[in-house]
């Protein structure tokens, strides 16, 4: 653990007593916070990690709001809630836990980063329309071991890979849009679009707590008309319609960061 | 057509209410397989959005707590995320000791109870205890006797308009506990004997007797019964 973490910037901005567990100002301290340092290091290489730990909720709702800050970009990971105010218990529980949790983020790295262009889970969650994103919007590898893992991922790719149109040379949704993933040498312009809130800008960098490939985004067309006709959704959850456009591509990244801009 | 996202959200807040209010009567899990019983009938637009199973759709949405009895594994059951986990899991599968819907209410006389729910006619109605039991009259508060007891229209069970048989079995039992305390009487003494549901062996045995009730001495003498059959007589149900 030392030996992993030398070097390493601690931020650990501190909550009252009575905010601890998954309340709505720990949430939204712990998004400002990372955004800032996010903002700050400007980039970060593949093997950077992203896990939120927190006491597990109480309430139902508490999951929510803390998976719909988190859910998409970082790793999720629950601490016992009998460790709640116990900071030595707490940090041993992490400290054990995390060692079972860095294959599953490699796992889920070599399927978000590595093989970006065949698997799913870089998807813009918003924009791609399909019952494979409606699966990646929830904690879709809560309680799962590496073996359970690298077999969900493996179903996932399999069913994204029955989209795919090899005509057109992507993989197409629900709504008749055709998702080409950017090759390697056109992931240039903007490497990690903030979007226009916090969430938008964690989710620019990070999908389930690992890194994204700088730049990597869809050209995204429609199957069935020269022109796209549809409604988007803006990755601030806005809607966007391309109907008076006359777009015959657009960019999505997968934090939904459309580009170019209306 | 159902809106399917409409339908994921009613379903998610179906089962965090069925299981929130399992809990809150029984104390113990929610068994999914109940839970699933209960989507099926009570929500039917929920099967596509729980199609891979419900104990996977929980996994994957924890609005709930899913746990499994250590040593049957069979069964799964779900609590409120508010319910911290004992140790011993199991504890969870049985229902909880004492709670406000496990109230263990007295069995009354009939007499005693239907003088909470039939009307009085006159001012007031008089509970007397006596030798023979209990003597329900009504009549003028001036009337009152020894050893009697009031019961005024205030008493009684309240008029429970559109109440399940249930509740209104509830609202008398509340009733009966307020004037019995009203009175500072015991519940025993209105209590409804208590019916011997199986009958001990000597009764059968005694049974067995009388039938030789009608016979002479003499006749009773040229009976004999191996004791190994009285014994076996005895045990007959």
């Amino acid at each position: 653990m030392k030996a992993r973490i030398e070097g390493a910037c601690v931020v650990a901005p501190a909550v009252k007593k009575k905010q601890v567990g998954a309340t709505q100002s720990a949430i939204s301290l712990a998004m400002d916070s990372l955004v800032e340092e996010l903002a700050n290091a400007k980039s970060h290489s593949e093997p950077a990690r992203l896990s939120l730990w927190l006491y597990e909720p109480e309430e139902a709702d508490q999951f929510r709001e803390v998976w719909s800050a988190f859910g998409h970009s970082a790793w999720v990971e629950f601490v016992p809630r009998s460790f709640v105010n116990k900071m030595r218990p707490t940090r041993e529980y992490v400290e054990k836990r995390i060692n079972a949790v860095r294959p599953l983020l490699h796992e889920v790295s070599t399927a978000a980063y590595a093989n970006r262009k065949t698997s799913p889970l870089p998807l813009p969650l918003r924009n791609f329309s399909s019952p494979i994103t409606k699966e990646l919007r929830t904690y879709w590898y809560n309680d799962l071991d590496a073996g359970k893992l690298s077999k969900q991922i493996k179903s996932l790719k399999m069913r994204f890979r029955q989209t795919r149109d090899k005509t057109l040379g992507g993989y197409e949704d629900d709504k008749a849009l055709i998702f080409k993933p950017a090759k390697d040498n056109e992931c240039h312009g903007i490497a990690h679009p903030t979007g226009t809130g916090g969430k938008a800008f964690a989710c620019g960098r990070f999908r389930y707590g690992v890194a994204l490939f700088p730049g990597f985004h869809y050209d995204v067309t429609a199957a069935k008309s020269p022109t796209l006709k549809i409604d988007l959704k803006t990755s601030a959850g806005a809607v966007r319609s391309l109907k008076g456009e006359k777009r015959s591509y657009i960019n999505i990244f997968p934090n939904d960061h459309l580009l170019p801009e209306k | 057509m159902t809106d399917p996202n409409n339908a994921e959200a009613k379903t998610l807040r179906f089962i965090e209410d069925f299981v929130q209010q399992h809990w809150d009567e029984l104390g113990s899990v929610c068994y999914l397989s109940n839970l699933g019983f209960r989507l099926k009938n009570d929500l039917p637009e929920s099967q596509k959005v729980v199609a891979d199973g419900l104990h996977e759709f929980l996994r994957r949405n924890p609005i709930v707590r899913v746990v499994q009895h250590p040593e049957i594994s069979q069964k799964i059951g779900a609590v409120p995320l508010s319910v911290a986990v004992p140790d011993q899991i199991e504890d969870l599968f049985s229902k909880k000791v004492s709670s406000s819907s496990d109230k263990k209410w007295g069995s009354y006389e009939q007499v005693f109870w239907d003088a909470f729910i039939k009307p009085i006619d006159g001012e007031v109605r008089f509970v007397c205890l006596d030798d023979t039991g209990i003597e329900v009259s009504d009549g003028q508060a001036s009337d009152k006797k020894e050893d009697c007891y009031e019961i005024t229209s205030q008493d009684q069970t309240k008029d429970l308009a559109g109440a399940t048989i249930s509740e209104r079995v509830a609202a008398t039992h509340e009733a009966i506990s307020a004037w019995l305390e009203k009175n500072s009487l015991q519940q025993e003494a209105f209590s409804a004997p208590k019916k011997n549901l199986r009958r001990r062996g000597g009764d059968r045995l005694d049974d067995f007797f009388n039938v030789f009730g009608g016979l002479s001495e003499e006749e009773l003498s040229r009976i004999a019964i191996p004791l190994d059959i009285l014994f076996k007589l005895s045990a007959k149900k």
